[in-house]
């Protein structure tokens, strides 16, 4: 593993509302080294998306309470002034959002969108950034960038604006790239583009890459460790294959039988984890997973602690069992 | 584009001759003319005469006819009530108080009603958004004569500070007979219904674009608020916005009927009451064709204005309701 | 999509309504306004016509029996205030009541079964939307002369146009929904579709843009006649009050504060209650009157 980017510790985000507080993120901790691609992986409404969301502070503070460190190449990104993290916004931390058809702005050029992100933090003239730009379109793979910098996103197909987004992301070529579910609205055969275009870049630009999804199918192919989350907390952290071959969460024993294999003989059922995630206003006391989970056991009333069962390997379950 | 045009400007020609064809129709329909109070007075030969000066002689489709080909000529006849002008003139004449009044309005009405919008959409839920909501839906409700009378109660009866009516004839101007003291009253008036609705509109649209997932990528490409705002923002929250201007614009430009009859403005919309009191059909008739007219061509640049704002938009491909 | 009335969505409709602040607000004051056009013989102290000649331009209190004061006729304010109620509403429930009358079946034909009488609806739609209404109904009154029923019968030609222009909307929309195949599917007749289906189904946008044309009517009642167009003399209206206090306002301030204030008070009420229908009926507001 490299040397160590990006650590976050025990971060909380609880949204204030009428009904109550919504307890979306409940002291989550992880790291992030040099190079290294990371998988959040977890259902809608498992906090995975308003974890990093809060990592760049783009949930606005007064709708919600961030609790935590965020630690950046020594800097605590929670507590910079607005305009320092400005500063770090698109230009060292970038972001790719899940919808691309929503994401770019519907009235501005794309390549106007692309290049005000470079004349921000390079402080370049226009013409500058445009020559940047065009060399962006060129590497995620837009044909024609001089003819198709002029177009307006309506003109592009979804994979095509997918990767639109992503030349934006890597503008600044940024040391961390967030991607929030970058492919869950495209084509599956567009998807497998998408990650490949990905890996390429982390190479040829070396950055680290903080990639959401809720398909654990992805990230097999694609991610160097993997963070299982379930109603806001990490309950299992660990290197892709031995997430895939050992895991120990039964949360993640239950995703990993939901998922068809080619090899499973078709009359087997797949399986479905029953019921339904906590409400995440009246967050359950005992562990989280403890209502759906078939192995509970008097001991799950109290809340689990992650543990570190093996060297890199670590899982929040008090039934878990070491090697 | 070009078809797309033509369509549209064949269909407002359609819709004149069809506007003139029902007021023409409605206007002779009952029996007795503008000249029938004077019946007593005037001697059979005399009436005949004069009937036959305004071609009140002859069959309505005739006289219909006659008119339509002078109309497309641009000759509107002669007013019955000023027989020593044209229609034409005095129209120019009382519209151009009007398209004043209208200008006026629209500036003030506009400005602040982006501004308010604007920041009230920018401080959601604080005391100015608060106020700022009570007064455009008080101001989107309450007629304009009302606010005129109220105002009228406040600055000229009790604090005796403007002129209670006229339009540069009873005030001090600013320059020659150009913003006059006695323009302030009946253009805030006038100005607080439209101010309210873009105030309301300007809002309305700023606050759905601001919660867009673009305006997200744009703060997480590192722009600061102002930026986001102006670049983002605003430019997306303008095609509503645009809806407002398309709706409220041809009715300033063509007057407000209550404001130049409290304010005592010789402008189109007093000379239109006065006209339908005498019959004055010759004034009736232009005064429609000329404000259908304005709108027809008014909402046609609205909808050309979508397309500059709007990339997305294609005239004629997609209506735009 | 609305969800069709049914038991559910008419609570839960109430429930938006009278959680709504504004929304009763505007219902009482429109309860009161009725109330007093209901019961104006019975609240108003003297005969709306009623002239005093000796009692000409009396200010508010100043004599005891004329709390508001006296018009500059002599006759009692308070009363031709109660009055004026009456003559407002009225004009304005009979003119949407008739626009419905009207506009529903037309609006419903010409949206269902399409066709040479829907190009014909749609074409006078389109004319009579290219104008001011007001320029129209003035026309109208200039031709038929003033009083009540004409003000009644002029603004009507008006309203009808909105509410058919909706239903039309309306029924277009429906008529694609699946249900309206599945009822062709077995073998429901055309009418039954357009009346059992699609029509109580688009009665809440319907609703809505009546509850909207009453204040839009109640403006234009009280702009004729503040233009002297409207009703005749001796009869109350609020509108023709302000017109004729223009003239006295300068000492009698009286006569212009009351009749604006009921005026403004009343289109309040109204939009107040037609804001909280919509928010009722229409949760995710669809529907733009």
């Amino acid at each position: 593993m490299g040397e160590l980017l990006l650590e976050v510790q025990d971060l909380h985000v609880h949204f204030p509302t009428p009904e109550g507080r919504v307890k979306a993120v409940n002291g989550i901790s992880y790291s992030l080294a040099r190079q290294e691609i990371l998988a959040l992986v977890g259902e809608s409404g498992s906090g995975k998306s308003v974890g990093v969301l809060s990592l760049l502070r783009l949930i606005p503070s007064r709708d919600c309470e961030v609790r935590g460190k965020v630690l950046f190449e020594g800097q605590d990104l929670l507590r910079l002034s607005e305009a320092e993290m400005r500063g770090v916004r698109g230009d060292r931390i970038s972001m790719v959002f899940q919808d691309p058809m929503t994401s770019l702005n519907p009235v501005l050029r794309i390549g106007d969108q692309i290049q005000e992100s470079i004349m921000e933090h390079q402080g370049v003239t226009e013409r500058v950034a445009r020559g940047r730009t065009l060399e962006l379109l060129e590497l995620v793979g837009i044909p024609e960038p001089s003819k198709r910098y002029r177009h307006y996103p309506h003109q592009f197909s979804g994979g095509m604006r997918q990767r639109i987004m992503i030349a934006m992301g890597l503008a600044c070529e940024p040391t961390v790239l967030i991607a929030d579910e970058p492919t869950t609205a495209l084509d599956v055969t567009i998807q497998a583009q998408i990650i490949d275009l990905v890996k390429k870049l982390r190479k040829e630009i070396g950055m680290s890459v903080i990639w959401i999804t809720h398909d654990l199918g992805i990230v097999a192919g694609l991610a160097d460790r993997v963070a299982v989350m379930y109603a806001g907390k990490i309950v299992e952290f660990a290197p892709v294959m031995q997430l895939f071959q050992s895991p120990r969460h039964p949360y993640t024993k239950g995703l990993l039988n939901s998922l068809p294999r080619l090899d499973s003989r078709t009359e087997e059922p797949l399986e479905a984890i029953e019921g339904l995630p906590p409400n995440l206003i009246d967050y359950p006391s005992s562990c989280p997973f403890m209502a759906r989970c078939a192995a509970r056991a008097n001991v799950c009333l109290s809340p689990p602690e992650m543990r570190r069962i093996a060297e890199e390997h670590q899982v929040c379950c008090h039934l878990a069992e070491g090697g | 584009m070009l078809s797309y045009l033509l369509g549209r400007i064949f269909s407002l020609a359609m819709i004149l001759l069809a506007v003139s064809v029902i007021v023409f129709a409605l206007m002779h329909s009952v029996p007795g003319g503008p000249f029938d109070e004077r019946k007593g007075r005037l001697p059979p030969a005399a009436k005949a005469n004069i009937l036959k000066k305004y071609g009140l002689d002859q069959p309505v489709w005739k006289q219909y006819v006659n008119y339509m080909s002078h109309a497309l000529r641009f000759d509107f006849g002669i007013p019955f009530q000023r027989p020593h002008t044209t229609v034409a003139k005095l129209i120019g004449k009382s519209w151009a108080v009007t398209v004043q009044v209208g200008l006026c309005t629209i500036a003030l009405a506009f400005t602040l009603g982006i501004l308010l919008g604007i920041y009230a959409a920018y401080h959601q839920n604080s005391w100015v958004d608060t106020v700022v909501t009570f007064i455009s839906s008080l101001g989107v409700t309450v007629p304009n004569f009302v606010v005129a009378m109220w105002l009228i109660l406040i600055f000229s009866v009790s604090l005796g500070l403007l002129p209670m009516g006229g339009w540069g004839s009873s005030g001090q101007c600013l320059v020659d007979r150009y913003f006059c003291t006695d323009w302030i009253l009946p253009v805030v008036a006038y100005a607080i219904a439209p101010m309210s609705v873009v105030a309301r509109y300007t809002r309305a649209s700023i606050v759905e674009v601001m919660g867009e997932d673009f305006v997200r990528t744009a703060r997480a490409k590192g722009l600061s608020e102002v930026k986001v705002m102006r670049k983002h923002v605003l430019r997306n929250a303008q095609i509503p916005m645009v809806t407002a201007l398309g709706t409220e614009i041809p009715n300033l430009i063509t007057g407000s009927i209550f404001i130049e009859s409290t304010f005592r403005i010789n402008g189109l919309g007093k000379y239109f009451v006065t006209s339908t009191l005498n019959r004055d059909y010759p004034m009736i008739m232009a005064t429609f064709l000329l404000v259908a007219f304005l709108w027809g061509v008014l909402y046609l640049l609205t909808d050309i204005a979508y397309t500059l704002i709007d990339p997305r938009v294609r005239l004629g491909a997609k209506s735009l309701s | 999509m609305t969800p069709p009335p049914g038991r559910s969505f008419l609570t839960d409709a109430l429930k938006r309504f009278t959680q709504n602040r504004l929304a009763v607000l505007g219902l009482i004051l429109v309860s009161f306004i009725l109330f007093l056009a209901v019961f104006a013989e019975l609240l108003s102290p003297f005969p709306y016509d009623q002239v005093y000649f000796d009692r000409v331009l009396l200010m508010p209190f100043q004599h005891p029996e004329h709390p508001l004061g006296t018009d500059e006729v002599g006759r009692d304010y308070l009363s031709r205030l109660i009055f004026g109620a009456r003559t407002s509403m009225l004009v304005s429930l009979s003119v949407q009541m008739i626009a419905l009358l009207i506009g529903l079946p037309i609006g419903a034909l010409a949206g269902y079964f399409g066709g040479a009488f829907d190009f014909v609806v749609s074409r006078i739609i389109d004319i009579m939307t290219a104008f001011p209404a007001l320029l129209f109904t003035i026309l109208i009154i200039s031709v038929l002369g003033g009083g009540i029923p004409t003000i009644i019968v002029a603004l009507s030609i008006t309203s009808w146009i909105i509410i058919a222009r909706i239903t039309r909307a309306q029924i277009l929309t429906l008529r694609e929904q699946e249900y309206c195949t599945a009822a062709r599917g077995i073998g429901a007749s055309e009418w039954r579709i357009l009346f059992r289906h699609l029509l109580p189904n688009a009665m809440s946008p319907i609703l809505i843009a009546l509850s909207f044309g009453i204040p839009t009517v109640i403006f234009a009642e009280a702009g004729l006649s503040f233009l002297g167009l409207g009703v005749n003399d001796p009869i109350a209206s609020w509108g023709k009050m302000v017109g004729s206090s223009n003239a006295y306002v300068r000492v009698y301030w009286h006569l212009a504060v009351f009749p604006t204030l009921a005026i403004a008070l009343t289109m309040l009420g109204f939009s107040f209650l037609g804001d909280g229908l919509r928010d009722a009926l229409d949760p995710k507001q669809k529907i733009r009157v």
